[in-house]
């Protein structure tokens, strides 16, 4: 890797790309031999590594929409990072088509149990039975694929457009192009939240499909900005290791991660616990479920309690002082651990659906709309080879087209009017 | 020379500060104000003081007549046991919130178009915050007893429901109110020692100097100082979020349809947000031209709150749409029929009056011309006042009055005694503002000077073109 600092450009790092690439085929090829072994593990693993990229990729969306509306300065150092990151939206739907499959194939075992047969249906209790055809106008395939299709339109089409004009930027500045950047921001934001909500609902909520909240949007866009800033972090403390962007890249800039890590940590702890304490302390059984089956199986209360003390506790106060935000080394492991418990919140969210295969002896009686229903109890937590191969699968294919695009450009947009000011950017020192 | 000629005007990041002022100007233009001889006032200023003084007095009438006939005096139902009380009470400590959103949370992100502003959004806040206690505290059934809110040890070992949000909402109101007090006045302490010095007769000299707590302005002071507005802005940022969270816990926590939704504590603080930013221009733009201020609260400023209007607006637009839809998927009949009802039942007119008020008519300001349209501002603002109350009024009364049970559904009315009680405590903020507008500095001075190009230490008078 070869570091061009007068053009801000990496040269002879295009090789990476198809490593990455190598990688994340071999990774997809056994994942695929892990479905084939095991559906309904596999599956979910898969689904929690693909949710895992595109929540980075969601962080990323958002942080280039929010640094034109508020007309950012300190942050266009790493403007063009989250601009590529984006770029992997239309990679990412291809990814999601073995999600979709198990939709469409009404395989209600491998992840979704609305996506059984109308046959298959008539076997369930009748309370189950009448909430799944209550709700059968919003949850079928059809209008799933619709929808998975309609959010995928305008991710791409934003980051389409968003990624083009910051590049004709790069070849001359004119203060209506980067006002046309901030216009297209605006509505973009609006349609960002309208999209990631309902993806959170359609792909994580419905696991569950007697489960709801009203929060669980915004709990999703909280872990998501969490794992941009952390993701971020790494990858400039990589890229300053290869000699990238060394001396441009201070601790005033890590400083800056640091408080935004800091704050969404917060900020998901926030809506983590609104969802909690309204559900607890209104105490009604359809949906108390959610944390039950989290807290009362199994190895299940020693991971819900993790993520207290991992999302919450431990960025709190390890995070809040001004020496921990500047300092490279630490920043970095902390953000290492984040992604790390970024990965266990969304596990956590995914596999309780897994069932531990026993089905008769293993289901529980439970409360929904005022009859009593069986549930089938949550195998317990753990670690399957196939989590490891479907995040090394999505997330090689992920950093390669990433990687591929990075490189093909400046890594900064170098005609943005703030970049000295965001290379020279101080904290207020008190 | 001013900041004007050395520096292009970038488009995107215009100065804050207008007119090409020095500091000794702005000092002037703020201090003039408090200093006036009694009587020259503003006109404007005397055609609201009897207004605002007509109200303190009208509350006490009605409070009066509350204390000794009872809440029957109220249109509370056997349903409806929250009537206005809790709606004006939400909507008051609603308005609260902008002021310590511009001062903690703005500062933290260095957002120094806070500045212009923050000093009387601050002053509003606590005086919204007044305005909100009188209402929980006078519907406490034996107004004899308030302190029976805290936990105080005492004789008959009796404690109050720690596990009820209305004892949390004391803890936090309370707290809110502290801090925010705190905050003010920290930073006042500057500018109050600008009004001392330059004060001419003894009373005001003993007065200002008594408030100013012996400051000097020494380099040390000036650390000190820095050091602990920092701290305050931390301290009161998880305020800003806990307040109106727990306000929402009044409903939410209890498993009445329409009020259990997860979605209410984050929905009410940008409700919150939302509701005080629109007061803040709604102040703000009478008052700037009132005191010739449009230099120090410029378009600029007027024009961001207008985009925070537009955001939060959108937010709240979001959870109304979050909690229709959930209400449908949850399944639970309740919920849906409660919605519908809000949408189409005997309340109608007010959920729509929301709606329209809080979600549609921020819209307009996708505009530019909007944004920079003072008329548009403040009927915009207006209309988001009143879209807060009844976003409030809807929750409480929906929910309340079409309870389980068809039987006993009521359509709920105010008295005049409500009526004239909620009017009466704008009497009672509007008389407020006016003593702040008096006596105290409107606009932060030292705060305005920081942010003007000639403050930074890097600023060259006669070398523009070095700026970093």
């Amino acid at each position: 890797m070869k570091w061009q600092k007068d053009t801000f450009r990496i040269e002879g790092a295009e090789g990476a790309s198809t490593k990455f690439y190598i990688v994340g085929a071999i990774g997809l090829f056994l994942t695929a031999l892990g479905i084939n072994a095991n559906q309904e593990v596999a599956m979910h693993s898969y689904l929690t590594s693909f949710m895992f990229w595109m929540t980075i990729a969601f962080g990323a969306l958002f942080f280039t929409l929010v640094h034109h509306l508020v007309n950012a300065k300190w942050s266009v150092l790493f403007r063009r990072i989250a601009e590529q990151l984006i770029s992997v939206f239309p990679i990412m739907a291809i990814l999601f088509l073995p999600i979709l499959y198990t939709v469409l194939s009404n395989n209600d075992v491998a992840l979704y149990e609305w996506a059984m047969t109308e046959e298959k249906m008539e076997t369930l209790d009748l309370t189950k039975q009448h909430l799944l055809h209550a709700k059968h106008i919003y949850l079928n395939g059809l209008f799933f694929s619709v929808r998975f299709l309609l959010y995928f339109f305008v991710w791409s089409v934003l980051a389409y457009l968003l990624r083009k004009k910051s590049f004709q930027q790069d070849e001359k500045h004119t203060n209506e192009l980067f006002g046309s950047l901030k216009n297209l921001s605006g509505p973009g934001m609006v349609l960002f939240a309208l999209t990631v909500t309902f993806a959170s609902f359609d792909w994580l909520m419905t696991l569950n499909p007697y489960w709801f909240s009203t929060i669980f949007g915004v709990y999703i866009f909280a872990g998501s900005v969490v794992a941009l800033m952390t993701f971020l972090t790494v990858l400039v403390t990589i890229l300053k290791n290869n000699d990238v962007l060394k001396d441009e890249v201070t601790a005033e800039h890590y400083h800056d991660f640091g408080k935004l890590t800091f704050a969404f940590c917060v900020f998901w702890t926030f809506i983590a616990f609104s969802q909690f304490l309204l559900i607890w302390y209104g105490n009604l059984a359809e949906e108390t479920i959610f944390y039950k089956v989290r807290w009362d199986y199994h190895n299940w209360k020693g991971i819900s309690l993790l993520l207290v003390f991992g999302h919450f506790l431990v960025p709190l106060i390890l995070l809040m002082s001004r020496l921990g935000k500047r300092n490279v080394k630490f920043l970095t492991c902390m953000a290492v651990w984040l992604l790390f418990i970024h990965y266990v919140d969304l596990k956590w969210l995914v596999f309780p659906t897994v069932s531990t295969g026993e089905a008769i002896a293993n289901t529980h009686q439970f409360i929904l709309k005022g009859e009593t229903v069986m549930i089938d109890m949550p195998a317990p937590f753990a670690f399957h080879w196939t989590d490891l191969t479907s995040l090394v699968g999505i997330g090689g294919i992920f950093l390669g087209t990433f990687w591929k695009n990075f490189v093909s450009q400046p890594i900064v947009p170098v005609n943005d009017p703030y970049l000295e000011k965001s290379i020279h950017f101080h904290n207020i020192n008190l | 020379m001013s900041a004007k000629a050395n520096h292009e005007i970038d488009p995107f990041d215009p100065p804050l500060v207008e007119g090409g002022h020095s500091f000794g100007e702005i000092t002037e233009k703020v201090c003039s104000v408090v200093e006036k001889k009694p009587g020259k006032e503003p006109i404007y200023w005397w055609l609201l003081l009897p207004i605002g003084f007509t109200g303190v007095g009208a509350l006490h009438i009605f409070l009066g007549w509350l204390f000794w006939e009872g809440t029957g005096t109220w249109g509370l139902q056997n349903q409806a046991y929250w009537g206005w009380a809790i709606v004006n009470f939400v909507f008051w400590v609603g308005i609260g919130h902008a002021g310590t959103l511009i001062s903690a949370i703005l500062y933290l992100f260095r957002q120094n178009w806070r500045t212009g502003i923050n000093r009387f959004a601050e002053a509003m806040t606590i005086f919204a915050v007044c305005c909100a206690a009188i209402f929980p505290g006078v519907h406490i059934g034996r107004p004899w007893l308030p302190y029976w809110l805290l936990p105080l040890p005492n004789q008959m070992g009796m404690w109050p429901n720690f596990r009820s949000p209305l004892l949390w909402d004391v803890f936090a109101v309370s707290t809110y109110f502290t801090v925010s007090c705190l905050f003010w006045y920290v930073g006042l302490i500057p500018d109050l020692a600008t009004v001392r010095d330059r004060a001419k007769n003894k009373i005001r000299r003993y007065a200002y100097t008594a408030l100013s707590m012996g400051w000097r302005g020494g380099n040390r002071q000036w650390q000190h100082y820095e050091k602990a507005y920092c701290i305050l802005a931390g301290v009161a940022t998880p305020l800003v979020l806990s307040v109106h969270t727990i306000v929402s816990f009044d409903f939410a926590v209890s498993i009445v349809p329409g009020w259990h939704t997860t979605i209410f504590p984050p929905y009410f603080v940008a409700g919150a947000v939302f509701s005080g930013f629109a007061m803040v221009l709604t102040l703000s733009i009478p008052a700037r031209h009132m005191y010739h201020m449009q230099d120090l609260i410029t378009m600029r400023h007027l024009e961001n709150m207008a985009k925070i209007l537009l955001l939060t607006g959108m937010l709240v637009g979001y959870a109304y749409g979050c909690e229709f839809f959930i209400a449908w998927y949850s399944g639970v009949l309740y919920e849906q029929a409660i919605f519908i009802l809000r949408a189409s039942g005997p309340y109608a007119w007010a959920y729509w009056t929301m709606v329209a008020c809080n979600v549609l008519s921020p819209q307009i300001f996708w505009f530019k011309k909007a944004r920079r349209n003072e008329f548009v501002l403040f009927t915009v603002s207006i209309f988001v006042n009143i879209g807060m109350w009844f976003e409030r009024f809807v929750i409480t009364i929906t929910s309340l009055s079409n309870d389980y049970m068809p039987s006993s559904w009521e359509y709920y009315s105010p008295t005049l005694i409500d009526i004239g009680t909620f009017i009466a405590s704008f009497g009672v903020f509007i008389f407020l503002f006016l003593l702040f507008l008096r006596f105290l500095p409107m606009i932060a001075i030292a705060e305005v000077k920081a942010i003007m190009p000639e403050a930074d230490p890097h600023h060259h008078a006669g070398h523009g073109k070095d700026d970093h």
